[in-house]
């Protein structure tokens, strides 16, 4: 044995003093190792496809059939891309990558006819079921998530689950993707998708317009007395005031409302009502607004209209500009506010349209109002029982 | 690379050629190895005529046990299953794990009319639809429509959660069952049960007797994959004496999004 080993041990030193090309074995097998070894890992690099993460695809409507529909693909890439182009396939039997795309564009799959992006340029795949897109400006940074929203999209017909393909690719690398070969990809992602039927609900609103004119309760007809409160009789000495007239109004008319009166001023028996001028009346105020003139004939009105909402408002010569016919109460009255009264048979409350006494721009929330009279007489106003009726309508523009 | 070789005193230098002699053969095998295609390392099995996609070692099992009415995909000798999970990743272990995402997204869609609204009550009524998505990071799902509108008027949408009030114009909803103005609507329904379903109502939306409503909003969402749940959506119609009369038209229209 231990002859043997020294034989060896001879031979060993034979191989000592061996040509250099021998020596040179052991470095060059370890080259060679070092070599195999990149083989392996540099290809295993540059072939590395990843998914890309955080992916979906948000539809703005999932209305069958829907068009002009914006698809916001986005997703976080594993690798970072200088102008990339990216193909987007959607496929109605699944999302795996390299399987055959079934697919109808249109009815079990989106349609991209027509489809655009902010920043890429697309062409459709796949008879329209999807988009290849390129960029000469869009980059793609690793681990940043990135959206692609895509305009002009007509979401399939059917009310089904659909699928999206995403790849990524190098600039021009996507020239030759089919959906089972798509090629040379750098990261992908599958994501599932859906459309679905809407829940439709019809409800209807009546145009509505309440309006009444009462004293004490909306339904009773007012019963004024203009005068004094024990007599009830006028005076030349002052004025009198009769507040105890309400009105209430709503309405949903939405282009406003207006009221007119229908109508005559005081007047007795005996006499033509007919206009303010004729004999056995007391005489209307007229078109336009005036204070109280005591030992004046005088019938007016004014319409208060405070607070109402849909810009109610009193219409000339209804409207007191001093107080808005606002705050005045039954009575003598001495202050300024002023009033009108247009019986002409023109344009006034003796026309067949009346004479309009309030209006408003919009619907009008339930409101409460006041119509304030006066009444004022002079030395020469026959004697006797002076009364009328005057009829409001309100015509609401819905 | 470690050889690592026991010489003994008395053949030093024989066991120094043994050593070398093993080492070479070592390193030729490891490049004959390194230098085969790296295709042999697929994880799928695979020929340049077939693969197999989904193989597995088990004590038995099935992808299509089938009766007349009824079909299974079987498996035994598994010894573990689930769905392990970081913040950033996510696995499903098991045989029976399909790789294909999924997005079941279900509106039973209805025309309904509610008649004619007044103000001195609420109108109400209900729609409903289910989700189920399958490996995904969870859904959301978004009502994306304008409120009930009739020419140039848009109902009142409450834009936070709030009580009905009849007689005040306000278009909302809810996701959860209510008693006011009346008890109707039902909470989100876990099919099978919650041990495999997670979707809930979302913030703003889940709340009793409260409703809300902004085009846009996230109504219902899940974190994770789910199993079916099934929600039903409360809406209540309440108008003003101002309220503009005609018919109101509201096309409810629902975007369910999963994130993969």
């Amino acid at each position: 044995m231990l002859a043997s080993c020294e034989k060896r041990v001879r031979t060993t030193k034979k191989q000592i003093v061996l040509p250099p090309l021998r020596r040179l074995l052991p470095s060059l097998a370890a080259l060679i190792l070092v070599a195999a070894v990149g083989a392996q890992l540099a290809p295993a690099r540059a072939d590395a496809t990843a998914q890309v993460t955080s992916r979906k695809i948000a539809l703005s409507t999932s209305s069958p059939a829907a068009t002009n529909v914006t698809y916001a693909v986005t997703f976080t890439p594993a690798t970072s891309l200088a102008h990339p182009d990216v193909i987007l396939d959607f496929c109605a039997n699944g999302p795996l990558i390299g399987d055959a795309c079934t697919s109808t564009a249109g009815t079990n799959t989106p349609n991209f006819t027509g489809a655009a992006a902010t920043g890429w340029t697309l062409s459709t795949i796949g008879s329209g079921r999807g988009v290849k897109l390129t960029t000469a400006s869009v980059n793609f940074t690793a681990a940043t998530p990135t959206t692609i929203t895509i305009t002009g999209v007509t979401n399939p017909s059917n009310t089904a689950s659909f699928y999206g393909r995403i790849l990524t690719y190098t600039t021009g690398g996507a020239s030759t993707n089919t959906s089972v070969s798509p090629g040379s990809y750098t990261d992908y992602g599958g994501v599932a998708l859906s459309t679905t039927q809407n829940i439709n609900i019809t409800s209807t609103v009546y145009e509505s317009l309440v309006f009444c004119v009462f004293q004490t309760a909306c339904g009773t007809a007012p019963a004024l007395t203009l005068g004094d409160p024990t007599t009830g009789a006028l005076s030349t000495a002052s004025a009198y005031i009769n507040a105890n007239a309400k009105y209430t109004i709503a309405t949903n008319a939405g282009s406003g409302i207006g009221v007119s009166m229908t109508g005559t001023t005081l007047c007795r028996p005996g006499g033509s009502c007919a206009t303010g001028s004729s004999a056995y009346t007391i005489n209307a105020i007229g078109s336009t607004a005036v204070a109280l003139a005591t030992g004046t004939e005088q019938f007016g009105m004014c319409a208060d209209t405070t607070g109402a909402t849909g810009s109610l408002a009193a219409v000339s010569p209804y409207l007191d500009s001093i107080n808005a016919c606002h705050g005045l109460s039954t009575g003598t009255y001495a202050g300024g506010s002023k009033f009108g009264f247009d019986d002409t048979a023109s344009t006034g409350t003796a026309s067949t349209a009346g004479d309009q006494v309030m209006a408003s721009t919009g619907a009008i929330a339930t409101y409460t109002g006041s119509l304030v009279f006066l009444g004022d007489i002079a030395p020469t106003t026959e004697a006797g029982l002076y009364s009328t009726a005057l009829n409001l309508v309100a015509s609401g523009t819905f | 690379m470690i050889l690592q070789l026991a010489p003994s005193h008395e053949c030093y230098n024989c066991y120094a050629m043994v050593k070398k002699q093993t080492a070479r053969g070592v390193l030729a095998s490891l490049m004959v190895l390194l230098l085969l295609p790296a295709t042999g390392w697929a994880a799928q099995s695979a020929s340049s005529s077939y693969q197999v996609n989904e193989v597995f070692f088990g004590a038995g099992g099935d992808l299509h046990d089938c009766s007349a009415n009824y079909c299974a995909k079987t498996s035994a000798g598994e010894t573990a299953i689930g769905n392990p999970t970081s913040p950033n990743y996510q696995a499903r272990a098991g045989f029976n794990t399909d790789r294909t995402p999924y997005l079941q997204f279900i509106v039973n869609g209805t025309t309904t009319d509610i008649g004619v609204l007044n103000p001195g009550s609420t109108a109400k009524t209900t729609g409903s639809f289910s989700v189920k998505n399958y490996l995904s990071s969870g859904y959301s799902v978004i009502t994306v429509s304008n409120p009930p509108k009739n020419g140039n008027h848009t109902l009142n949408a409450l834009s936070t959660p709030t009580a009905s009030s009849a007689g005040t114009e306000q278009f909302g909803i809810n996701l959860v069952a209510n008693t006011s103005p009346a008890a109707f609507g039902a909470n989100p329904t876990q099919n099978p049960d919650s041990s495999f379903s997670f979707g809930a109502a979302a913030s703003g939306y889940d709340t009793p007797n409260l409703y809300k409503y902004v085009p846009g909003d996230i109504i219902a969402s899940s974190t994770k994959s789910s199993g079916e749940t099934d929600y039903t959506i409360s809406y209540i119609y309440n108008i003003s004496a101002t309220t503009p009369g005609g018919t109101y038209s509201f096309n409810d229209v629902l975007v369910a999004t999963a994130t993969f």
